[in-house]
Parts: structure tokens; C-alpha cells; sequence
């Protein structure tokens, strides 16, 4: 039979068809037509979800891979088992360096595999918008991933994985079409004008729930990936703006946002207008404790000043998860700002052969060249007035760099007299914070930031001379204060009894149990062990009882008073699981 | 017809080929410029092995194409020539030749230069000698990110010097694995052969690797009976005995000074293992002196090492000492030592004062006696003996037949020079300085001469010449050898991975 006379017979077949046993409503006359329709809505929709939902999240991935066309310098990726498929994935991974081009590559992927779903399962070709929950599926799977796409991973993952799954689509295909040899073909089917529109809704809806979902449910994922990228471009508003609107940000974004409020000088005024109730991020877990900083530890040093510092974070990342661009750009940044000329060139030229990498080449090897040019960039020029003026050793100072210095240096400029100030409150260390505290009322005699005032409040219900000292910056915080002692004490009065006969009952268990144990007639060995996971485990959960009430207490007291020191001080940041474990391989 | 189609092929084959290869000539017309020419690396005025491989440069001055000529004696040429890039390539076998033919004479190098209106150019031509002898073929090493505190895909590698080739001795894990991640480091190698040699594994499946008489084992070198645990090693040039630095070693990161990490010791001791009978014994254990860096004279019946009186760190508890050196750590300084030894009895003398550089306001570290035992070697620095970060370290030797003590002016830089080893012959020194970027440190090969002197030094040779510029991990202690590692690092791994197989070392 020659092809026009199979097309002719199937428009035949497709002018007469009845509606199907089932279906509703007229039939669908041209379902090619349809399924044209279909695929065109449903690149748009995912095409608007790669780019408006998650494209930060993409071009944030992107920054986190190194690729260049230099053996030599890729074989760190080569030698790995299956290096070449990851080069390949970091190539196409480019194309995320803006999330349009990202974006238009994962469309194209998806809507494929879309098209050779519909003929895997044989669907109708009016039908086809079902076929669009494979790729939702892989969406789901990008989602679900957040920042773990490209923290401690793979970055080219995120396209490998679509590229794979339309390799595997066409496979199941291919075998599809030798298995069944074209039976089973119900493309032209009649399909009814009801189930035509409601498989055409199909992608719209997946792409409509899917993106309500991300923005719901992976909004910190989303705004952790932009604020690093702002970053980059000094977008400080974009930043500031970002974060207040989170509902409840991370420590990355809370990083990124103290960055963006210290280069908008307004720190002290605003650094509380977020709440520090720091949500468990789900991080790909690793060597060095509470995952969470490596994320914005390089960055944070950076911008408080630290060059050192951040080129140490940055390189011990460097190492730990192999060549990456946004390290080399930090580096790069540290080497400039050190006047490190021959270092920072060398970097340059790495990233030189970074493909889109050219615009920050460009910028910063003038810099590196001249360093006099780093005063005409307001950012560096701001990063360079916190240079350190004490030369001592990082372990001199708590850790991480970028607070343990601003809450351990002892002379610096007025710059970083606001940064020690606005370290030592969060730190809640308000010793350090009243040795500081002079110098900056001294400077400002007006205009003294209501946290400043607040913190000054508290200080005083432990010494009294600050009291009189600085009567005049407290006095008008003074009916707040108390205002807050009585929205306060009412729940901690509930709280606490309740709070206390949880801890006693679960004491009570913890000894039954311990004594069960020490009675079961295991050996030595076996007794120890399971003892000690029995007091892990029961100090995790005097960890949680305490985390709850403290929880309780914050979200009772969010909405009155968030934006205060007082509410900062006495319910946030406070939980004993949010301290940071440092683990350290030695000398190399 | 297959027959035929072969030949067809390869015709056009070769033909193709032939029509890509540009025969490369020297121009007939140019102009002379004032003006040196740039190259990376600096290969000028230099002497260099007559068995190194080609010293591939890149020409920096900016032009559309370029040729490099050679000349030697009796009319000995070699040409090559570079595109846009710069990158000049000279092929290995003519190479090769030209530097035997040149044998203790100098080569002539030429650079020319056609700018975008077509016209050559001739840069003023600079020259290198060639020594009469040659260099060890094999260069072992480190690569790592001059990173402080974490490592993964790290490893040690051997280059053959006479041409490009690299093979891994061994390489951690490529991923990071919690359970499996270790760090290698101080491989060391008896009287510069391969036969016997050793080198550190830190952290999980920690241990010391040492490979006799073509067999390779792991040991545990921990015990209560000596400081700490084993860290810089030297072979005994004859016996089966390896006297190991016993350190507390600990390392704090500068905020502003770009020397960035102070490596520092808040203890050490010599110690004295006997690899065969596997038995360890402390040398010298003392609480208020710090001595580190061993290293054998070649007729194996004297010890070098550095040595500093600390008094401060005597009965003092570990968690004191660590806080205390942060505040001394630049006012440690290490004198010059030695110590004659017996073979017979395994004694040692009582320490000799080689050079007081206290006194000087200096401190000395990793001493190494060249191979006929007439100098040593070392670096100076302020303070301290981790002077792998110290921008003040430069290359010094003791001279002991005059007992005189001189700086190599020639081949040390304003930067980190140290690390050093010797050749076999005596004639070649190969150390880690970090004059490229202040931050990664580079292999660079220096000549020295019958009187004495360091010439100046050149950096590792590579393939491609910008491949030291690209590379963003350190080449961490050069050590040369006559022969290529023979164990596998597939036979390293599964001794390193065999924790139940590691013997424990007995103190005696």
C-alpha cells in the first residue's frame, strides 16, 4: 500500500467515526489538529514554569558546574565512572546560564517525551494531554530536588535527567513498535469533544497546580537560588524584597539578606523585619555538620570583608565539591580585592574558557589589574571599608569568620562598628554588644535604630546603669517592653508547666527503659551500644519538646511583634538544634 | 575491490593530512623589534638536562602567528611554530636530538612574530645551555588544591621528565565517601630508587604504606611510647631503617596577611623504625625542644634535622599549647642539626649545632644532603618550619667541607621557595615555589653547578604550556627517582582499604 493511500484511508476512517462508547459530546473531527494545540499550550506552560517558577533555580544550578573544552581540566570529571555523560549534561547545562535558554531546552525535552508517551500508551492524538504527566512527573522530580539539584551533586543532573527520560521514552517506544507492529495504533480513534478539552486542560492544570505547589511548597528553594544570583549583580532591593516576602526563610536567604542590608546600609534599621526561625532545610547532608553554610559561608566572608576567609570557604568547597563557577568567582573576587594580581588573573583565565562567562571577566580583570579601579565599584568599595584593621588568626574568633570577627574584633572602621553591633545582637551576646554600644552612641547621638534602643532595654533588666546611662534612647521603648512582658508572660505561664511534665514523663521512660536494658542479660558490648542510642534518642527528644514551646511561643507572638528586638531576642533563634557542628580533617 | 578501496582511502587520507600540516619555515623578511618578547614560562637563560622533554612555551606578545627557531652547533636546528595562541609545540624526537647534540653547549632561540599588516617581526633571541648531565627521569608529587583543612580527588603521580607522561601512584576517592575519605601525603623514596619507598595515609584507612623489596604493607606507627604520630620520614640510604618526625601539628588560617595558613607544631620528637623487624624507638624525646625534618647524609652515619627550644611548651597540656602557639608561633625559630650515627650500635651522638639560625633571627627547615654528602640544602625563613607558606623561605646550603652558608641567589624568587630534593647525580635540584601566583605551588628544576651555585630555575616543562597556568591544584613535594614506581596503585588501594591486614607497630 503506498503511503497517500494509507493517509487517504485513515481521513476516511477519521470523517466517519462515531463517538466512542464512553464518550460524551460530539466527536473530535481533526485530532491533529488538537494534538498540535495540545503540544503548543503545553510547551507554553512549561516554558513559563522553566523560566517565570523555577528559573532561578536552573541558572543558580548552572553557576553551581564547570565545564570548558580543556581535557585536561575536565579529566577531575572524566575519570569519574560515567564522566563523559556528565560532561555532556554540563554542556547542555550551559544553556541554563540564562534560564530563557534553559528553559527552551527543557520544553523541547519534555514536550518530546510528551509525544512519544502518547504513542507508548497509544493514546488518541485528541487525548495527548495525558501523555503530559510523564514530564509532569519529571517537573515534580525537579521541584522536589530544590536546592539539592545543585548542592553536594551532580549540577548536570538536572538535564541529564530529562535527557534520559527522553532516551528511555524512545526506547520503550522502540520496543513498543517492534513488539506490537503497529497493532494496537488508536491515534485517530474517535475521541468526544469533552474528553478532547478535558486532555487539552491536562498540561494546563499540571502546569498551573505544579507551579502553585512550587511556589508554595518549594518557595525557599526558589528565592535561596535568586538571592545568590542577585547577589552577583548587586541587586540589594531584589534581595531585601525577595526575602520579607518569604514566609518562612532559611539561614541562606537570612545570610544573603544581612548581605544585601549591609550594602543598603540599613542593617541595624531593618535586620529584624524577618523572622530567624530557620526551617530544616533538607540539604544533601555532609563532612562538615550543619550543611546549610557552605551555601553562603564564601559569600558572607566576602562581603563582611574577610578576603582570607572567603577564599578559604570557597576553596575548601572548591575541593570538597570539585571545580564550580561560583566558587572561582569568589576566589577570583578575593584574589582582586587582595591585590593578589597574579592569582586573580589566573582565575580570570580559567574562567576565560567558561562558556558565558565573559561578561565578569571583563569586568573584574581591569580590577585585578588596577587595583585603584576596585574604589569605583560601589559594592567592592563597600566590602574593602570592612577590611579587617586587627591582624589576627581565624581560630581567635568564633566561628563562622563572618560573625566570630564582627563579634570578637576589638578596633575597626565605623562600617564595621554597625556589623560587630548587629553580630553581637544576634548572637544575642549583649557583653560584647554594650562594649560597642558607646562608640556607636557617640556617633549617632540621633537616629539611634530601634533595635539598637530595644537591645539597650534588655541590657538594662541585668544592669541597671544602662538604664540611667542611656534613659533617653530607652525611655521611648519602654511601654513596647512591656507591652510584649505581658503578651509574654501569660504564655509562658501556660507553657511551662506543660512543657515540664512532658520533659519529666519522658525522663521517666528514658530510666524505665535504661533499666529494661541494663536487666536484658546482653552482653557488655551490646548494653553499651544500644545505651548510647538510647541517649541519642533521648536527647533528641528533649531537643523537639523544647523546640515545640519555643515554636508555640514564637508563632503566638509573630504577628504583634516581628520587627523587634524583644521578639528576637527571647523566641528566635533559641532552639538547641540550630547550633552548627564543625567537623575538620586536619593538615594537609 | 576491498583491497583497493584501502589503499584509495588512505591516500586521500594522507593527502588531506598533508594539506592541513604547514610546513613551518623561518621568514625571509622581517624587522628586528627592541622589545623581549613574552613567554610563559620563562625559559631564558637557563640550563637545562640534555634528556628534559620539549620546553613548549607560550609567546604572550599578541600577534596573528608565530615562529620559534633553535639553533645549536654545527648548524643543529629546530623549528616550530604557534597560531594565534601562542602555544609553541617542538617535536619530541627532534628535540630530543638537538639537546644531545648540544651537550654542555647553548641553544639560540629566535621568536617571530606576524602582526595583522602581515609583517614579521624578530624578537631579540635569548639562549639556554644544555648541562652534560642529565636529570632523573622521574619526578614524584602531590596534587592538591592548596586547600587547609578537606581533600578529596587527591593524590601522588609520577611524571617521566623526558617526556610528557604522567601515571598516578596513587589517587583517593574521586567522590567524596565518608567512609572512605583519606588523605595521602609524605611519599619518600630510599637513595632514589623506587625499590623501597613509603608514604602517609590520614583519616579513614590511616596508616603508612610501605612498600620492601617490591612488597607493599600497612602499618600502624601509632603508640603510646612515642608523641604523636609518624610524619616526615627519611630512608636510611642503605639499611631498611626510617627515622620519622613525630609532630603535633596543628594549623590556624591568617584573616589579612596573604601568606593565608601558619602550619605550626606545638611538639615534635625524632623517632627510629626498623621496617623490617617492624619496631619503632624514640631518638630523641624531649619536652621543652622541638625536632623535626630528619634527613640521612647519603653514607647513611649522620642525621640532619631542624631543632627548636621551646621552653614554654614543656609539661604543658595539648589544649594550653595549642592556644599558646598561636600567640609564639612567629617567634619559633629552628637551628641547623646533626647528629653522627652508628650503624653497628644504632646509636646516635648528642646533637651538633650545624647553623645556630636563632641567632641569626632565621629558622631552617627540611635539610637535605646532596648525594656526594658535601651540601646541604634547606630553607630558610623568619620563624617557623612550615615555610611552604612563608614568603620569606629561600633555598640556602651549607657548604661542609668549608663550613660556609650562602643564600642561591640565582635560583630562589621573591616568593615560597622550598620543599627541595636532590638528584642522583647531585647536579639538579627540584623544588615547590609558589613565584608563578603566590598560591599554587609549581615544580621548578634548578642546575647546580661543580662550585656550588644554584643556577636559575625553571618551571616543569608540559605539553601544553599553559596547562601550569590552568591548573588550580598545587604540585606538592617534588622528589626525584632514577626509576618509575612498580607497585600498582590498584595493589596500593587494596592494602590501603585492608584495615585488618595493617600491622601494629611495636615500640621497643
Amino acid at each position: 500500500m503506498t503511503k497517500s493511500v494509507k493517509h487517504q484511508r485513515q481521513q476516511a476512517v477519521t470523517k466517519t467515526a462515531a463517538p466512542a462508547p464512553g464518550t460524551k459530546g460530539a466527536a473530535v473531527p481533526a485530532s491533529g489538529r488538537m494534538a498540535l494545540w495540545t503540544d503548543l499550550l503545553a510547551a507554553l506552560a512549561l516554558y513559563l514554569f522553566f523560566t517565570l517558577v523555577v528559573g532561578d533555580l536552573l541558572e543558580r544550578t548552572q553557576q553551581e558546574s564547570f565545564v570548558t573544552a580543556n581535557a585536561e581540566q575536565m579529566s577531575f570529571l572524566t575519570g569519574q565512572a560515567g564522566g563523559y555523560v556528565y560532561l555532556a549534561g554540563r554542556w547542555a547545562l550551559t544553556l541554563c546560564k540564562c534560564k530563557w535558554g534553559g528553559g527552551l531546552l527543557l520544553t523541547l525535552l519534555l514536550v518530546g517525551t510528551a509525544c512519544l508517551w502518547r504513542k507508548i500508551l497509544g493514546l488518541p492524538k485528541a487525548l495527548k494531554g495525558w501523555a503530559y504527566i510523564v514530564p509532569a512527573l519529571c517537573c515534580a522530580w525537579l521541584v522536589g530536588q530544590g536546592t539539592n539539584l545543585y548542592y553536594k551533586a551532580e549540577p548536570s543532573m538536572l538535564v541529564l535527567v530529562p535527557m534520559g527520560l527522553l532516551l528511555a521514552s524512545l526506547v520503550v517506544y522502540g520496543l513498543r513498535r517492534c513488539l506490537l507492529r503497529g497493532r494496537g495504533d488508536r491515534s485517530q480513534a474517535p475521541v468526544g469533544r469533552r474528553a478532547a478539552v478535558v486532555a487539552l486542560l491536562v498540561p494546563v492544570v499540571l502546569a498551573g497546580g505544579g507551579s502553585w505547589a512550587t511556589l508554595r511548597y518549594a518557595e525557599n528553594d526558589l528565592v535561596a537560588a535568586r538571592v545568590q544570583l542577585l547577589c552577583e549583580r548587586a541587586d540589594w532591593d531584589g534581595i531585601i524584597r525577595s526575602v520579607e516576602a518569604a514566609r518562612r526563610p532559611n539561614r541562606t536567604m537570612a545570610a544573603f539578606y544581612a548581605i544585601a542590608l549591609v550594602q543598603d546600609g540599613s542593617l541595624l534599621e531593618n535586620c529584624y523585619n524577618i523572622p530567624y526561625d530557620y526551617p530544616d532545610p533538607g540539604y544533601h547532608k555532609c563532612r562538615d555538620g550543619n550543611s546549610e553554610y557552605a551555601l553562603f559561608e564564601p559569600e558572607c566572608n566576602f562581603y563582611a570583608g574577610l578576603y582570607n576567609s572567603a577564599a578559604r570557604a570557597a576553596m575548601e568547597r572548591y575541593v570538597m565539591d570539585s571545580p564550580n563557577i561560583r566558587q572561582l568567582k569568589t576566589m577570583t573576587l578575593a584574589a582582586v580585592m587582595n591585590e593578589e594580581k597574579a592569582l586573580a588573573l589566573k582565575y580570570l583565565r580559567v574562567l576565560e574558557d567558561v562558556p558565558f562567562e565573559g561578561k565578569f571577566v571583563e569586568k573584574y580583570r581591569p580590577m585585578a589589574l588596577n587595583p585603584a579601579l576596585i574604589n569605583e565599584d560601589p559594592t567592592l568599595a563597600a566590602v574593602k571599608r570592612l577590611y579587617p584593621q586587627e591582624s589576627h588568626f581565624e581560630q581567635q574568633y568564633r566561628q563562622p569568620a563572618f560573625l566570630g570577627y564582627n563579634v570578637g574584633l576589638m578596633a575597626g572602621s565605623d562600617q564595621t562598628l554597625v556589623t560587630s553591633i548587629a553580630a553581637c545582637l544576634y548572637s544575642k551576646d549583649l557583653n560584647a554588644f554594650m562594649m560597642r554600644a558607646p562608640i556607636y552612641l557617640q556617633k549617632h547621638p540621633t537616629g539611634v535604630p530601634a533595635t539598637v534602643a530595644q537591645a539597650l532595654l534588655i541590657a538594662s533588666l541585668h544592669r541597671p546603669e544602662v538604664e540611667q546611662q542611656y534613659a533617653s534612647v530607652i525611655q521611648p521603648y519602654g511601654s513596647m517592653a512591656s507591652a510584649f512582658m505581658q503578651e509574654v508572660k501569660p504564655l509562658l505561664e501556660a507553657n511551662k508547666p506543660a512543657q515540664k511534665a512532658e520533659e519529666e514523663q519522658l525522663d521517666a521512660d528514658f530510666k524505665a527503659r535504661k533499666q529494661q536494658l541494663l536487666a536484658s542479660g546482653d552482653t557488655p558490648e551490646a548494653v553499651q551500644e544500644k545505651l548510647e542510642d538510647l541517649e541519642k534518642e533521648h536527647k533528641q527528644q528533649r531537643i523537639d519538646i523544647d523546640s515545640r514551646y519555643k515554636r508555640r511561643l514564637r508563632e503566638a507572638l509573630r504577628e504583634n511583634w516581628l520587627g523587634t528586638y524583644f521578639y528576637y531576642y527571647y523566641c528566635e533563634n533559641n532552639e538547641l538544634s540550630q547550633t552548627r557542628k564543625v567537623e575538620s580533617a586536619g593538615v594537609n | 575491490m576491498k583491497t583497493k578501496i584501502i589503499p584509495v582511502l588512505s591516500l586521500l587520507l594522507g593527502l588531506l593530512c598533508a594539506s592541513c600540516a604547514r610546513e613551518v619555515m623561518v621568514p625571509a623578511d622581517f624587522s628586528d623589534a627592541e622589545e623581549p618578547v613574552k613567554i610563559y614560562p620563562d625559559y631564558r637563560d637557563i640550563t637545562v638536562p640534555p634528556n628534559i622533554a620539549p620546553l613548549n612555551v607560550m609567546v604572550q606578545t599578541e600577534a596573528a602567528e608565530y615562529v620559534m627557531s633553535i639553533e645549536g652547533i654545527e648548524g643543529s636546528s629546530l623549528v616550530a611554530g604557534a597560531e594565534a595562541d601562542g602555544k609553541v609545540s617542538f617535536e619530541p624526537e627532534a628535540w630530543r636530538d638537538l639537546l644531545e647534540q648540544n651537550r654542555g653547549k647553548e641553544l639560540r632561540f629566535s621568536v617571530y612574530a606576524q602582526g595583522k599588516d602581515n609583517r614579521w617581526q624578530r624578537y631579540p633571541a635569548y639562549s639556554i645551555r644544555v648541562a652534560e648531565e642529565p636529570i632523573d627521569s622521574f619526578l614524584s608529587y602531590r596534587l592538591l588544591e592548596p586547600s587547609y583543612e578537606l581533600y578529596r580527588q587527591l593524590g601522588l603521580y609520577q611524571r617521566n621528565l623526558t617526556n610528557f607522561d604522567v601515571t598516578t601512584i596513587y589517587e583517593n576517592n574521586r567522590h567524596f565517601e565518608d567512609d572512605n575519605n583519606h588523605c595521602v601525603n609524605c611519599h619518600n623514596y630510599q637513595a632514589y630508587s623506587t625499590e623501597n619507598m613509603l608514604f602517609h595515609v590520614r583519616a579513614k584507612h590511616g596508616g603508612t604504606v610501605f612498600v620492601h623489596d617490591g612488597k607493599a604493607r600497612k602499618v600502624n606507627l601509632k603508640t603510646d611510647s612515642i608523641l604523636s604520630g609518624c610524619v616526615y620520614p627519611t630512608w636510611h640510604p642503605e639499611k631498611p631503617w626510617v627515622v620519622f618526625s613525630s609532630n603535633k601539628t596543628g594549623q590556624v588560617f591568617h584573616m589579612t596577611d596573604h601568606q593565608k595558613v601558619e602550619v605550626v607544631d606545638y611538639g615534635s620528637d625524632l623517632v627510629f623504625y626498623d621496617v623490617e623487624k617492624n619496631e619503632l624507638s624514640n631518638i630523641l624525646r624531649t619536652d621543652d625542644t622541638m625536632e623535626t625534618f630528619p634527613c640521612w647524609s647519603p653514607d647513611g652515619r649522620k642525621l640532619f634535622y631542624c631543632s627548636a627550644t621551646t621552653p614554654q611548651f614543656a609539661g604543658v597540656a595539648d589544649s594550653v599549647a595549642t592556644n599558646l602557639i598561636i600567640h609564639l608561633y612567629d617567634s619559633v625559630r629552628y637551628n641547623l642539626m646533626s647528629m653522627d650515627f652508628d650503624p653497628a650500635t644504632r646509636m646516635f651522638s648528642t646533637p651538633k649545632v650545624e647553623m645556630d639560625c636563632a641567632a641569626r633571627g632565621m629558622s631552617a627547615s627540611v635539610p637535605r644532603v646532596s648525594p656526594d654528602g658535601r651540601y646541604v640544602l634547606f630553607t630558610l625563613g623568619s620563624f617557623g618550619q612550615f615555610h611552604i607558606w612563608h614568603k620569606s623561605s629561600d633555598l640556602y646550603v651549607k657548604d661542609l667541607q668549608t663550613d660556609s652558608i650562602y643564600r642561591l641567589d640565582r635560583t630562589n624568587s621573591d616568593d615560597v621557595d622550598s620543599y627541595h630534593s636532590w638528584s642522583s647525580n647531585g647536579r639538579w635540584m627540584v623544588f615547590s615555589s609558589r613565584r608563578d601566583d603566590g598560591s599554587y605551588t609549581r615544580p621548578y628544576i634548578a642546575y647546580f653547578d661543580k662550585q656550588g651555585r644554584g643556577q636559575k630555575a625553571f618551571l616543569l616543562p608540559q605539553e601544553d604550556p599553559e596547562e601550569n597556568l590552568l591548573l588550580t591544584k598545587s604540585y606538592n613535594v617534588p622528589v626525584l627517582t632514577r626509576d618509575a614506581v612498580r607497585t600498582t596503585k590498584e595493589q596500593l588501594r587494596e592494602v590501603i582499604y585492608a584495615d585488618d591486614k595493617a600491622e601494629k607497630v611495636v615500640y621497643k
